[in-house]
């Protein structure tokens, strides 16, 4: 959830969770257990699975420790009404949900990609956690309903050509194609503009049912850095984009960009190495799957209109 | 057995490329699938992503009282969290 929203909205859960201390604005994030009657039960210790396990174990002896009156199904809790000024944030009607997945590769000696070992990152930060770092992190990727149509034309003709939309194209390179997922909560690439890459769609089937793009490009992506180096991307894009016309609905969007990353940030990793970024329509998605994506979260509208000035 | 927690929040792939950093070479369509799968989570990895996270505080509170389970809170600096970090 959203520390942000919760620490500061003024209402009865809002006390509820200043008077528990139950997140942190802080970029570390927090787990903690609280009561729906309001009361603290503990930290859940990042320490290691020895200490996570004990503080489990403290947390549910406190539980069990309440009277029965606060653990028995169906308490009866009246939070009042939400403070209007921190509504919880959901994707906009009809935006497609996409998943988002970047993966550190390095390279074996003919070239070929590999998973990354610790004597792949650097001492300190990197090795200590390779095994964390060797796995994909993750995001999601919003993308607004007439940002979507715009990129099937109306009268679609196999081998046309065409850009990507402008706006998806900025928010790509913005806050998607970022080296620091996984690793943090910056964003490397937040001043990118359209001519940072150069996104074509290409019609490659059209058929009374469905209209078939290929979506490729590339993107050159720099970011100087206060140690007076600079963090740089340069990917190759390649995807593909089915528009149901029946049902007036894109039924595939599956996005590869694949390149180098030059001084991955927080320095886990010296020199030059490979990051693949995938990206693929969530058809069903759950709960968490509407989750704010990371590019959203200082400002949504912002996110969903990077094209747009004064917000 | 039921769960005693409401939780809340939330190959080797033949692509050659060239050692250092280098210019980006077209993926090509036919290892598309190949290079998204070897991206994606490998069995056992991210496996947060298995928990019935709720994202609204609200919501995940009045299901702990409803059910009589405590509520699990997992929060991000600026969001929800997303991943590993």
């Amino acid at each position: 959830m959203d520390a942000r929203r919760e620490r500061w909205r003024q209402d009865a859960i809002g006390e509820i969770v200043r008077n528990t201390d139950a997140v942190t604005i802080t970029a570390s994030g927090k787990t903690t257990v609280i009561t729906a009657s309001g009361k603290k039960l503990g930290d859940v210790s990042w320490g290691g699975e020895k200490q996570r396990l004990q503080s489990l174990d403290k947390i549910l002896k406190a539980w069990e420790a309440l009277p029965e009156a606060e653990r028995k199904p169906g308490l009866k809790v009246d939070y009042g009404m939400a403070d209007p000024k921190k509504p919880f944030v959901e994707p906009p009607a009809n935006a497609l949900i996409v998943r988002v997945h970047n993966r550190m590769f390095e390279r074996d000696g003919e070239g070929k990609l590999r998973y990354t070992e610790p004597e792949d990152f650097a001492e300190g930060e990197g090795r200590n956690g390779a095994a964390r770092l060797r796995e994909s992190a993750q995001d999601m990727m919003w993308i607004p309903e007439n940002e979507w149509q715009a990129f099937i034309p109306a009268d679609a003709k196999k081998g046309q050509s065409f850009p990507a939309p402008p706006s998806f194209a900025v928010r790509l390179f913005r806050f998607h194609l970022d080296p620091e997922r996984g690793l943090g909560e910056g964003i490397t690439f937040g001043g990118a503009k359209a001519d940072a890459g150069k996104l074509t769609c290409t019609v490659e089937e059209v058929t009374p049912a469905v209209v078939r793009l290929r979506l490729e490009g590339t993107a050159k992506l720099v970011q100087g850095r206060p140690d007076g180096k600079q963090t740089s991307y340069e990917a190759a894009l390649l995807g593909y984009l089915t528009y149901d016309g029946s049902a007036k609905a894109i039924t595939r969007f599956d996005l590869v960009a694949l390149g180098d990353v030059t001084n991955t940030p927080r320095g886990v990793r010296p020199g030059a190495h490979p990051l693949g970024i995938a990206f693929q329509l969530v058809h069903q998605p759950t709960v968490a799957e509407r989750v704010v994506p990371r590019g959203g979260r200082d400002g949504v509208e912002r996110y969903l209109h990077p094209m747009a000035t004064g917000r | 057995m039921k769960s005693r927690i409401v939780p809340l929040s939330l190959l080797a792939l033949t692509l050659a490329v060239p050692a250092g950093a280098a210019e980006p070479q077209a993926i090509p369509p036919a290892q598309l699938d190949t290079l998204q799968k070897m991206i994606q989570p490998q069995a056992g990895e991210s496996r947060f992503w298995q928990i019935p996270w709720l994202l609204n505080l609200d919501e995940a509170l009045l299901k702990g009282a409803a059910e009589g389970k405590p509520v699990f809170l997992w929060s991000g600096a600026g969001g929800s969290p997303h991943t590993v970090c």
